[in-house]
C-alpha cells in the first residue's frame, strides 16, 4: 500500500516536471525588462509611486499605500494565527507562569545571560527601531522590524532562557499586545474617515505639517507601527505558548 | 554550448525553482511522519516565494529606492513582487506555527507524529 503511494506519488510528479519543463518557454527571461510583469502597472509604481506616497522605498510605498487595504487583512491574519496558537496549545498541558517559579540556573546559561545578552539584545533591537523608522526612506519596514524584535526574546529563551528578560512575555500580553497592532493600524484607516476623507486615505489625516504629501510619510509610519507591534506580539505568543508546555522548558519547576 | 549558456542565464533558475517545488511536493506525498510533511510544504512555499521574485529581476536595475537622478522605470527593478512575498513570508511563518501547534497537539493524544502509529492508534480506539 505504501510503496504504491510512494511510486503514484512518483509517477505524478515526473510527469508534473515534464509539463513544467515545456511550460517554461512561456515564462519570461530573467532580466527582460520588457516582460509582462515589468511593465504595465509596476511601472507605474516606479515612476509615480515616490512621489504619490512621498516614501522613495517603492516596496513601502506599494505595501502600505497603494496595496494598504491587503496588507491591513496581511496583519489580522498573522493576528489571528497567533490567537489560533494560543487556543490550540491551552489544554491542561498548559503551565501558567508565576514570579519566583524559576529554578536555580546553570554556570553557562548563568554567564551568556548575564554578558553577552547585555551586549547583543540592544542592538538587535537598536537595529529593529532603525527598521522601522527608515522603513519608507530606505530599505526596511514593519514585518522586518517586527521580526527583530521578536528574535531578541527568542535568543533569550533559547540561549539564556527566558528568566534573564526584563519583561515576562506571558501569552496574556503578548495577545494584547497584538490585538494593539492591529488597533493602531485599523484607527489610521479609520482617523480619516472623520475628517471627510476614506478609510486609509493619508491625506485626511489630522496632522499639519509643512507640505500636505508628509502627511502619507506619518501615515505609512503608523501602519508600520502597527504592524510591527502585530507581528512581534504574533512570534512571540508562539513561543509563550509552546514555553508555557509541561516538560518543555526545563528551568521551570 | 552558447545556446546552453544562454538558456541557463534566462530559465536555469526556472528549473531550480521547479525542482525545489516538486522536492517539497514528493515529500508530502511519500513522507510518514507529519513533522516532515508539514516541513516538506515549507520548502514548495519556498520555492513559489523565489518563483515570484525572480519576475522582479531586471538587467542593470538597482533596488527600488527612488535615487532622484534616476527616474525611468528601467532603472529600478520591479517593487511588486518584493512587496507580495514580503507578506507571504510572514503568513508563512504565521501558518507554519498554527501546523506545528497542531502537531503538539497530536504528540499528546497519541504519542507519536508517525502516520502508521497513528492509523493503529486509531484503530484500537
Amino acid at each position: 500500500m505504501r510503496k504504491k503511494i510512494m511510486i503514484i506519488g512518483l509517477v505524478g510528479i515526473i510527469s508534473m516536471c515534464v509539463m513544467a519543463w515545456y511550460a517554461i518557454d512561456l515564462l519570461p527571461a530573467i532580466g527582460d525588462s520588457q516582460s509582462a510583469p515589468n511593465t504595465h502597472i509596476s511601472a507605474v509604481f516606479i515612476e509615480e509611486g515616490p512621489e504619490a506616497t512621498n516614501a522613495p522605498n517603492m516596496v513601502t510605498g506599494v505595501l502600505a499605500d497603494y496595496r494598504g487595504f491587503d496588507t491591513l487583512w496581511e496583519t489580522t491574519v498573522m493576528f489571528l494565527a497567533g490567537m489560533a496558537v494560543s487556543l490550540i496549545l491551552s489544554n491542561k498541558m498548559r503551565r501558567h507562569w508565576h514570579p519566583g517559579d524559576f529554578n536555580e540556573l546553570g554556570e553557562f546559561a548563568g554567564i551568556v545571560g548575564k554578558v553577552v545578552m547585555p551586549i547583543v539584545v540592544p542592538l538587535v533591537l537598536l537595529y529593529a527601531i532603525y527598521v522601522l523608522m527608515h522603513g519608507e526612506v530606505s530599505l526596511g519596514g514593519g514585518f522586518q522590524a517586527g521580526a527583530l524584535i521578536a528574535i531578541a526574546f527568542i535568543l533569550y529563551a533559547t540561549v539564556a532562557g527566558m528568566e534573564f528578560s526584563r519583561i515576562k512575555f506571558t501569552q496574556h500580553f503578548t495577545a494584547c499586545m497584538g490585538a494593539v497592532g492591529v488597533f493602531i493600524y485599523a484607527m489610521t484607516g479609520v482617523i480619516p474617515m472623520f475628517f471627510g476623507g476614506k478609510f486609509l486615505q493619508y491625506e485626511k489625516l489630522p496632522f499639519h505639517p509643512e507640505h500636505v504629501a508628509e502627511l502619507h510619510s506619518i501615515g505609512i509610519l503608523m501602519i508600520e507601527i502597527g504592524v510591527t507591534v502585530t507581528v512581534a506580539a504574533t512570534i512571540l505568543i508562539i513561543l509563550a505558548a509552546v514555553l508555557e508546555r509541561k516538560g518543555l522548558n526545563d528551568s521551570i519547576k | 554550448m552558447t545556446v546552453l549558456n544562454s538558456f541557463l542565464a534566462e530559465k536555469g533558475i526556472y528549473m531550480l525553482t521547479a525542482i525545489l517545488f516538486f522536492l517539497g511536493m514528493y515529500g508530502m506525498v511519500t513522507c510518514k511522519n507529519y513533522m516532515k510533511k508539514l516541513i516538506c510544504m515549507n520548502i514548495m512555499q519556498v520555492a513559489v516565494i523565489f518563483f515570484f521574485l525572480c519576475f522582479g529581476q531586471k538587467d542593470g536595475g538597482t533596488i527600488p529606492v527612488s535615487l532622484g537622478d534616476l527616474m525611468a522605470a528601467d532603472d529600478y527593478i520591479n517593487p511588486l513582487p518584493h512587496a507580495l512575498m514580503l507578506t507571504a513570508i510572514v503568513v508563512s511563518l504565521g501558518t507554519t506555527g498554527v501546523g506545528l501547534a497542531l502537531l503538539m497537539r497530536m504528540k499528546d493524544k497519541y504519542g507519536s507524529m508517525e502516520e502508521d502509529d497513528i492509523v493503529k492508534k486509531e484503530d484500537d480506539l
